[in-house]
């Protein structure tokens, strides 16, 4: 195990490697940054150029993409309120009413310590995790899935706080739009009204950015301004902010290390992305967090709960992908790829003969992290400046960037069209005071609850005790209903003490 | 007096009916699938109702509202509401502009194509709404269109060249239209 660390190690050294993990970490943030691509894109584009380069040196073009992609994409929705990949919407809620404060730097250095530590973390339990990885992910099963999957659904009620009933009912259309398309388990279209598009239902990235991004164009063009007024923008010291973030960070260790644990977690478990990691950390942060009357409006601690799940799930998601062959997340499906491609095959075998390739994965991650974060603090003040310019000279180009990046995803035009539906749409449920949260929270999490509900009832031959009778499973439901009856019962008991 | 069917109960009502013909389609679905649509469908109607009756008794919505957040929320106190409309929503003509311009910019992209169209978009819009200088917003316009549909060819993206017939090959016109 050491002679494999020590040579990844002594590899990282070189300046071969250190180029390809420099390149990576450019083409990742490069990705991250423009709204519509992500790290998907970045490593099936950079997947071929690998071809024929020694597998350890496209491993740490691999680590360099995969590290940089989240903070690049942390950037715009911090300053701009227009996430770079759909995970970075859980940092929209409270980056950008930051950057609105004239804080963008601070929001952005935030971001980039929290990146950092949250790589770390999740590394860290790669790294512990490793030799008993096995029990873990057979663990979870389609029931234990469903639990986890329906604690998320449960959130939408508390994502709501303030706007209750719109709260709801965007979590309920979000649910119903994520189930148009084609059900493999059944062989059933729904509301596909004929179309070939709708065949894999509504895409993720056209209707997450037109969502979020297009709709905030609209409204940002609209009312004209900057994030920043000029005569607040002449007062702030903006790398004064950067050590204010940094020292954010790292004065709420709990804050992070629960971020890092709730990502690596949600990493392990195949099928889940990194969308969940982001909002169901954002979430447990919300529950947990010292400062509520600003959670939402401008807290340092969401971006952390966000940003350092983000980061740490990658981790995660690298150990059942290489253990045995099953892809943590989307982008892991592509790195998988690349572990073919290279003639890697995962699984124990990949275990026993190639735990350098791993550990040069690993290593690879935390050092790109670095140069990531590094580079990113750096940069923050110029970066941060973005905020100020005048909102009309922006939103052309980032529309256009919208545009380029949702076409390059699956080279459709048509999911240009999804994406300024969905900015409309989405523009419409802002103004009229639906909060977009809860229909992205419903979209990606309601037809992962309805596949492991569906495949659970298959497995039991129709019974509903699957759902209790395994061990884990058992814990989550309790978990998830106490997360229901807890504030009931609070709620009566406050209410007892009033009447007496 | 104010009238009670504004923007947002039509939005409301367009919200309700969209409910209401998934949950009519939904009949036809294998019982299994029709499970998260109903469980979804007939909770969201329910509210969307709440919301709606609110508009002519609003004490029926403050109540749910009340009850609700007694339970989940903020205890009636906005506590951090999450993305909630936090700043006062720009004019109609001004958003109906800039729907316009994305909407406009759509299209002619899907008929003229990425090489014509953004740079015309983008001067165009400098130009009109940002009040810059013609010269520097068409160089802004053709220089940002350069990096992208170069990045686009290097990374071998076929970049949209619009539905047109073909004019020039590979820039102007005579794409394939994906299967709709």
């Amino acid at each position: 195990m050491f002679e494999s660390m020590a040579l990844a190690a002594s590899r990282l050294a070189e300046p071969g490697a250190l180029a390809m993990l420099l390149l990576g970490v450019v083409v990742g943030t490069t990705f991250g940054a423009l709204p519509g691509l992500g790290s998907i894109v970045a490593l099936s584009i950079a997947l071929p150029f690998t071809y024929g380069m020694e597998p350890m040196l496209a491993m740490f073009l691999f680590a360099g993409i995969m590290s940089s992609v989240t903070f690049g994409g942390s950037v715009p929705a911090i300053l701009l309120n227009t996430p770079g990949t759909p995970p970075n919407a859980a940092t929209c809620f409270d980056g950008y009413p930051l950057a609105q404060r004239g804080e963008g730097a601070r929001a952005v250095a935030v971001s980039a310590t929290s990146c950092f530590v949250g790589s770390v973390c999740g590394t860290v339990v790669t790294l512990a995790l490793l030799p008993v990885i096995k029990p873990i992910v057979f663990a979870f099963g389609p029931p234990e899935f469903f639990w986890l999957v329906v604690f998320g659904l449960v959130m939408i009620a508390f994502a709501s706080r303030a706007n209750m009933v719109k709260g709801l009912v965007g979590g309920g259309i979000g649910v119903m739009l994520s189930l148009v398309g084609y059900s493999d388990m059944y062989d059933s279209f729904r509301y596909t009204m004929g179309s070939n598009y709708l065949w894999d239902g509504i895409p993720l990235v056209p209707f997450v950015v037109g969502l979020f991004a297009v709709s905030e164009l609209i409204n940002y063009s609209a009312r004209g301004g900057a994030t920043v007024t000029a005569d607040k923008a002449a007062d702030i010291n903006w790398r004064g902010q950067v050590l204010v973030g940094v020292m954010d960070v790292l004065s709420r260790p709990m804050q992070w290390i629960r971020a890092s644990a709730i990502g690596a977690g949600i990493g392990i478990i195949p099928g889940l992305g990194g969308a969940v990691a982001a909002f169901m950390s954002y979430f447990v942060g919300m529950k947990h967090t010292t400062e509520p009357d600003l959670y939402g409006k401008g807290s340092v601690e969401g971006i952390i709960a966000s940003e350092t799940a983000n980061d740490a799930k990658e981790g995660g998601a690298l150990l059942p992908t290489v253990a045995f062959g099953l892809p943590g997340s989307p982008d892991m499906a592509i790195l998988l790829g690349a572990f073919i491609l290279h003639g890697l095959q995962p699984g124990p075998l990949m275990l026993r003969d190639h735990m350098d390739i791993i550990y040069a994965l690993l290593f690879g991650i935390v050092m790109s992290q670095i140069a990531t974060s590094g580079l990113g603090l750096l940069a923050t003040p110029l970066l941060a400046r973005l905020s100020v310019l005048p909102s009309r000279w922006i939103a052309p180009f980032v529309l256009v960037l919208v545009f380029v990046g949702t076409y390059m995803v699956r080279t459709n035009i048509f999911d240009v069209f999804m994406a300024v539906a969905a900015g409309i749409f989405g523009y419409l449920l802002r103004r009229y005071g639906f909060p977009l949260i809860t229909i992205v929270i419903g979209y990606i999490l309601g037809p992962l609850a309805e596949r492991s509900y569906l495949q659970s009832m298959q497995i039991s031959d129709g019974s509903l005790m699957i759902f209790v009778t395994e061990p884990i499973a058992l814990i989550l439901m309790l978990g998830t209903v106490a997360t229901i009856l807890v504030p009931i019962v609070t709620a009566w008991r406050r209410k007892g003490e009033v009447l007496t | 007096m104010k009238s009670r069917i504004d923007g947002s109960f039509i939005f409301t009502l367009f919200l309700g009916l969209f409910v209401l013909v998934c949950l009519i389609f939904a009949r036809d679905f294998p019982d299994s699938l029709q499970i998260a649509t109903n469980l979804a469908g007939y909770t969201t109607l329910a509210l969307i109702c709440v919301l709606l009756a609110g508009a002519f008794y609003p004490e029926i919505l403050h109540w749910t509202e009340t009850a609700l957040q007694d339970l989940w929320g903020a205890s009636g106190q906005d506590k951090g509401a999450v993305d909630a409309v936090a700043e006062e929503a720009p004019p109609w003509p001004a958003v109906l502009k800039s729907i316009g311009y994305a909407v406009g910019f759509l299209l002619f992209s899907f008929l003229f194509g990425f090489f014509v169209v953004p740079p015309i978009f983008l001067a165009t819009y400098l130009i009109a709404e940002a009040k810059v200088r013609p010269l520097w917003a068409i160089l802004a316009g053709v220089i940002a269109t350069a990096i992208l549909d170069t990045g686009m060819m290097m990374v071998y993206v076929e970049v949209w060249a619009g539905i047109i017939p073909e004019i020039f090959e590979g820039y102007i016109g005579g794409a394939i239209m994906p299967p709709l």
